[in-house]
């Protein structure tokens, strides 16, 4: 019995180095986010979005994070040529264990469609909806939307509001704050 | 230990089945199980401590991101490190069988819809964001375990030999298990070591 025993400790301080090296790489993989620097909190309306308007068409990217959740989304546009859109791009990459991304999709506008992809799968956004979006001309022909980063609150299958901002979590936070008041 | 086995073949001798002795029976289910146990105990663990890649390799194959959250795997984490832990007990080895031919079936499940389906995110099955996507090596994976409950429920041993089962299996699955988790980190090591001995050959003593 005391063999036993002995055994199972030991297997107890192989799992507790084995849970050590895991939070060892997972805070190695993590280190590139954890010097983002100071992030303006500030939430601004984007006056040149066409609010209440709806695109000819969905990405068939897009559709299914629309279609999961009653025609209603937040979809983020970020640019490969934006050094901020980079810093939100980190910040999301953060925010996928959370559940706080559930509703939300991504928009990457760029010259050529490689260099989308290299964003989405540089800042290993791929595990969210994503859409590569040439030039920006689907989401400037939805939504007369020519700014980045921001934020397209989509409601009912139409353009609800828009906002320029650098700090997803500021975001998070105004978006509910929005939603508490509607309801 | 070596001399129980000793006293235990001669004790049993005339009731040993003809086809594999009580000795071989012990030590060979133990070693399997206790491999087997290893894959699924460091898993688990890693996956408690570090769930986000493996939500992502998730949300990549299941649209519905709702299926899938932090919560769930984890759930599903614990599930495999109890598994691993039943398995090694030999009053509870059939019930650890089921749970690893089940987890089996899971693992062999996602291997085939990540095939299907291409997927490119790496998979996180061991924690870690560096690693294959879902698809054959998670099948192949899956079968493997799956054969651990067939191979439980054909061997027996004497009633005798359980307490010897489990200190051999748990010993096996603490040694594969150090194993395992030293390959998976290997990178680390290397990068830790191999300046340290660079800089040892250079300089001289």
């Amino acid at each position: 019995m005391i063999d036993v025993l002995f055994a199972l400790v030991l297997l107890a301080l192989v799992g507790a180095v084995v849970l050590l090296f895991a939070m060892f790489g997972e805070l190695t993989a993590r280190l590139p986010t954890l010097d983002i620097g100071y992030l303006d909190p500030t939430v601004t309306p984007l006056r040149e979005a066409r609010l209440g308007s709806a695109p000819d068409y969905w990405p068939e990217q897009l559709a299914p994070l629309l279609d999961a959740n009653d025609g209603s989304a937040l979809l983020l546009v970020l640019s490969t040529a934006c050094g901020s859109c980079e810093n939100v791009a980190e910040q999301l990459t953060n925010e996928i264990d959370q559940q706080s991304s559930i509703d939300t999709g991504v928009v990457v506008s760029c010259g050529d469609r490689r260099l989308g992809e290299n964003f989405i799968e540089r800042h290993g956004l791929d595990g969210m909806p994503t859409y590569v979006d040439e030039g920006g001309e689907w989401v400037i022909a939805s939504f007369g939307v020519q700014t980045s980063p921001s934020a397209l609150a989509i409601r009912h299958w139409r353009l609800e509001s828009a906002a320029v901002f650098t700090d997803v979590v500021a975001l998070r936070a105004a978006t509910t704050d929005i939603e508490e008041v509607a309801a | 230990m070596l001399d129980d086995f000793v006293f235990a073949l001669l004790d049993n001798a005339a009731s040993l089945k003809p086809s594999a002795s009580t000795f071989q029976n012990v030590w060979g289910l133990a070693s399997v199980n206790g491999v087997a146990s290893s894959l699924a105990f460091v898993a688990g663990i890693s996956k408690l401590a570090a769930p986000v890649q493996s939500l992502r390799a998730l949300h990549e194959l299941f649209r519905n991101r709702r299926l899938a959250t932090t919560g769930l795997v984890r759930l599903y984490a614990a599930v495999e490190v109890a598994a691993s832990i039943v398995l090694l007990l030999a009053a509870v080895r059939m019930i650890g069988a089921i749970l690893i031919g089940v987890l089996g079936v899971c693992f062999a499940s996602l291997g085939l819809v990540g095939a299907a389906r291409k997927s490119r995110v790496s998979c996180g099955c061991l924690g870690h964001r560096s690693g294959r996507p879902l698809g054959a090596a998670n099948v192949v994976a899956g079968f493997a375990l799956m054969l651990v409950l067939p191979l439980n429920g054909s061997l027996e041993f004497r009633a005798s030999s359980t307490e010897n089962y489990s200190q051999a299996a748990l010993l096996t699955a603490a040694l594969a298990s150090l194993a395992l988790c030293l390959w998976i980190h290997r990178r680390v090591a290397i990068v830790l070591l191999l300046p340290t001995a660079r800089q040892a050959k250079a300089t001289p003593s």
